[in-house]
């Protein structure tokens, strides 16, 4: 089974995919093509040591007070059963006891609620992949000051120094800057801002951040008090911006993921951003248009979008984001728009590769399309391949099913048919035995997959009989709804955007203040031999039924 | 700030089923591996965000045998930790000039003294005195020792926003403004700037003390006379300095910000404290001096002696 564009040539083919690949032959193939069986195979392994990689270096940061997660897990609740009570067991079509999940309920400001268990019940859905379940305001304000609001390097020696809202990690947005390298003698500077003050650890401090291209940066230090600012070998008419969130960055750096592109330039440096479109709003992928991840210091072209998901909310409408945090060592983001606070899976989505397996597997005609990714309105364009010079067509049609999964003809404009007449267009050289290379447009209007298939009838000169050949392609618009979706507390509504600070509290921005928001996570992890169950939250009690 | 731990479970059975009151309990993680190194153990119900500042404070307030030490390490490990209560500064006049012209702040244990003019030589002109020690001083609530502070005539106080107004000013870390430079290097030159700004009058002490003899106002003319910019620390002779020698001198610290604990330590050799808890006497000689313990003082010298493992009576 030939599934077109997909997935042979998905974005997610792994660092480490292309680390295991580098092994094979210097004659194989596999090394270099994203649709050689070795690769498709090899990937998911690779996938997993890449998560199992980033687990070590997420550890590693864990050594270091600045860097170690905050988020680890610190504080849980127990509560056993008192002896006489057990958990109830059921025997099973094996002939075997197993637990039967119980029911726990805690009192939250005088109600009953009952808990969910963690996913898994395990430590790691109930602690580190937990999704929230609950949103408060934290009934606390502060007055939000941007460090160095927008500035020309030009004229950064005369803007007074702000001070700090939040304690802890700076955030440094470079724009417009062209100047990436000076060259003086046998030596090349690159341009850095140097940052001096106080750190939270009492420490006098300079910190050098490099700028290697316009974008956000993050410092290492986490500050107290910032007292001088210089900037080096930039610009004059480029800008700084810094703050303690990241408000103002157009993108972020995602150092969980790197981008692997078709063309085989090697890998790309991720970023994230949240995209504005005239429908709504969607979660961006932006890289270097050239720059690979070993000349990403001479970062100096522009980024371009490689791909957007689509945001939706639970009843699948387009939501207008203000803003969005990742949550750390996840995949998850936090989106905010003016009501309500979305939890994201920011994986890209899989499409619906249903139907795809209908695709002749000795296609003569093959079909094709530069990228199978698209944004809503993108103008998609497939084109056919004849790979069999002896056995053209006699006649063909186009077809594709579109998101909601109705199937039309696809006119030679890339009008959308209906299917009452077989439209079959005539191969007006088959007597002479061409064929003539076509290509269709197709405005792709909605979310979701479309399937565009190519029908051509042969002539099988043994059997004197005609008989059909189907070959198929992937296009997709990823859209993603919300793994948990809450309203926000009335005091961050019409918000501006969120935020989250070097001790992992949550703060929404509106009109020039942040205000604390509470996230809460009710469930409870059931510890069944040891006749106990876990909470993560203070509950003045938890009633367990087992 | 750490909770106090709930410690206590129990059970409403009824019908299979249980009510109980969960019990906290701390999972240790990689800052408690980083407590280990620094000897700073997690305090029960504290999150990693707590601790993290209690680690980074080892570092910032380090313990130790001193005052402020003792002051920083009892406080850290009850999971308490400094934070800027007040910033006294100077007043200036119409010039732009302070109006005290050597001013100093002591905070001791049981009163605020502002000087206008204190020099180590004994000239000590004090600007005002304000108590906080008992609840009747006119400086107890830390709110009605600033709006006292700013009543000198040489002195503002301001208040750091997100501190408590009506606390017991008796919470200040104790301090002065005055810093003793021990030994800064004098250069070989005739005019030489010193390495701490603001320098206290009369309170340089030079090595070369055949160079430095007698200080100037004008422009040093005689072997062995000197000026000094006090306020920019230049120091200008007639005759050349070797370049090797060394001078002592004090500084003075403006603005001067003092931190709060809600943890003190008291010393009972401390005069200052000593009269509070001693009634007076005045000797015919004029001299005033701690006659009996009044009730507070007994009763904190009872404690000691009943706590001192002196073996009395037995």
């Amino acid at each position: 089974m030939k599934l077109g564009a997909y997935p042979s040539k998905r974005y997610s083919r792994s660092w480490i995919t292309q680390r295991l690949l580098n092994r094979l032959p210097e004659y194989s193939h596999a090394r270099i093509s994203p649709s050689a069986i070795a690769q498709q195979l090899l990937n998911p392994a690779g996938q997993e040591l890449q998560r199992t990689l980033q687990s070590l270096t997420d550890e590693r940061y864990n050594l270091f007070l600045p860097s170690a997660n905050i988020n680890m897990m610190d504080i849980a609740y127990y509560a056993d059963l008192p002896s006489g009570l057990t958990f109830s067991k059921n025997e099973n079509s094996n002939n075997s006891d197993v637990y039967v999940q119980p029911t726990v309920y805690a009192t939250i400001e005088g109600t009953e609620y009952e808990l969910s268990i963690a996913e898994k019940n395990n430590i790691e859905t109930f602690w580190q992949q937990a999704l929230p379940s609950r949103v408060e305001y934290g009934e606390s304000s502060i007055s939000y000051e941007v460090l160095v609001p927008e500035t020309t390097v030009a004229n950064l020696g005369s803007v007074s120094i702000g001070e700090i809202t939040a304690d802890g990690v700076l955030f440094i947005t470079l724009k417009g800057n062209s100047n990436w390298e000076v060259r003086t003698g046998n030596k090349i500077y690159y341009p850095k801002i140097h940052i001096t003050g106080t750190t939270r650890k009492g420490l006098r401090l300079k910190e050098v951040v490099p700028f290697r291209y316009n974008g956000t940066f993050k410092t290492i230090n986490e500050w107290k008090e910032i007292d001088g600012i210089f900037v080096s070998y930039l610009s004059d008419d480029a800008t700084i911006t810094i703050e303690s969130f990241p408000f103002g960055a157009e993108s972020l750096l995602d150092t969980r993921n790197i981008f692997v592109p078709n063309d085989i330039t090697g890998e790309r440096v991720q970023f994230s951003k949240l995209s504005s479109q005239s429908w709504g709003t969607a979660f961006a992928i932006d890289t270097f248009s050239v720059s690979n991840m070993n000349v990403v210091r001479l970062g100096v072209n522009e980024k371009e979008t490689q791909y957007q998901i689509e945001l939706l909310d639970t009843s699948d409408l387009n939501i207008e984001a203000t803003g969005w945090i990742s949550q750390p060592e996840t995949d998850y983001i936090y989106v905010v728009d003016n009501t309500n606070l979305y939890i994201y899976d920011s994986k890209l989505p899989y499409p619906n590769t249903d139907g795809m397996e209908l695709e002749s597997e000795d296609a003569k005609i093959d079909i094709y399309s530069d990228k199978w990714l698209f944004y809503r309105d993108e103008e998609a364009t497939v084109k056919t391949k004849n790979n069999d010079v002896a056995n053209v067509p006699r006649k063909s049609r186009w077809k594709i099913t579109i998101p909601d999964g109705t199937t039309y003809y696809l006119g030679d404009s890339g009008s959308l048919d209906p299917i009452v007449t077989d439209e079959w267009q005539d191969n007006l050289l088959f007597e002479q035995n061409l064929w003539t290379e076509q290509t269709i447009s197709v405005d792709l209007a909605d979310p979701g997959t479309y399937q565009v298939s190519l029908e051509c009838e042969h002539f099988n000169r043994n059997t004197k009989e005609y008989y059909v050949l189907t070959t198929k392609l992937l296009w997709f618009v990823p859209s993603i709804s919300p793994e948990v979706q809450y309203e926000l507390p009335v005091a961050v509504q019409n918000n501006e955007g969120i935020g989250r600070d070097s001790d992992g509290q949550v703060w929404i921005l509106k009109y020039g203040n942040i205000y604390k928001l509470n996230i809460f996570y009710d469930y409870f992890m059931a510890d069944y031999d040891g006749n106990r169950i876990w909470v993560r939250e203070e509950y003045n009690s938890v009633r367990i039924v087992p | 700030m750490a909770t106090k731990s709930i410690g206590l479970t129990y059970y409403v059975e009824q019908n299979n089923q249980a009510v109980v009151v969960p019990v906290r309990k701390n999972i240790v993680n990689n800052y408690d591996h980083m407590g280990d190194i620094v000897s700073l153990p997690r305090i029960e119900g504290e999150t990693n965000a707590d601790y993290k500042k209690r680690l980074w404070d080892n570092n910032l307030h380090p313990s130790g045998p001193t005052y402020q030490g003792m002051l920083n390490g009892i406080a850290r490990d009850l999971g308490m930790l400094r934070e800027l209560a007040i910033t006294i500064e100077l007043k200036l006049d119409s010039s732009g000039e302070k109006i005290a012209p050597n001013p100093r702040v002591n905070i001791l244990s049981n009163k605020v003294v502002l000087y206008s003019d204190w020099r180590p030589n004994e000239t000590a002109v004090i600007d005002k005195e304000i108590s906080f020690y008992k609840e009747e001083d006119p400086g107890y609530k830390l709110e009605e020792l600033v709006s006292l502070i700013n009543t000198s005539s040489s002195f503002s106080c301001t208040l750091n926003s997100g501190v408590r107004s009506t606390m017991p000013s008796s919470y200040l870390v104790r301090g002065k403004t005055d810093f003793i430079v021990q030994s800064d290097n004098v250069g070989g030159h005739n005019s030489n700037e010193l390495t701490f700004k603001n320098i206290v009058q009369d309170s340089l002490i030079f090595g070369e003390s055949n160079i430095f003899v007698t200080e100037v106002s004008g422009t040093p003319t005689e072997d062995g006379e000197y000026k000094v910019d006090y306020e920019n620390s230049i120091v200008e002779s007639k005759l050349l300095p070797s370049g090797a020698g060394s001078v002592y001198y004090h500084i003075m610290r403006f603005p001067y910000k003092v931190d709060y604990l809600p943890v003190q330590l008291y010393t009972l050799n401390d005069d200052d404290f000593q009269s509070e808890l001693f009634d007076k006497k005045e000797l015919d000689s004029g001299e005033e001096i701690n006659y009996l313990l009044n009730a507070e003082g007994a009763e904190i010298y009872h404690q000691l002696y009943k706590d001192m493992k002196m073996f009395w009576g037995e």
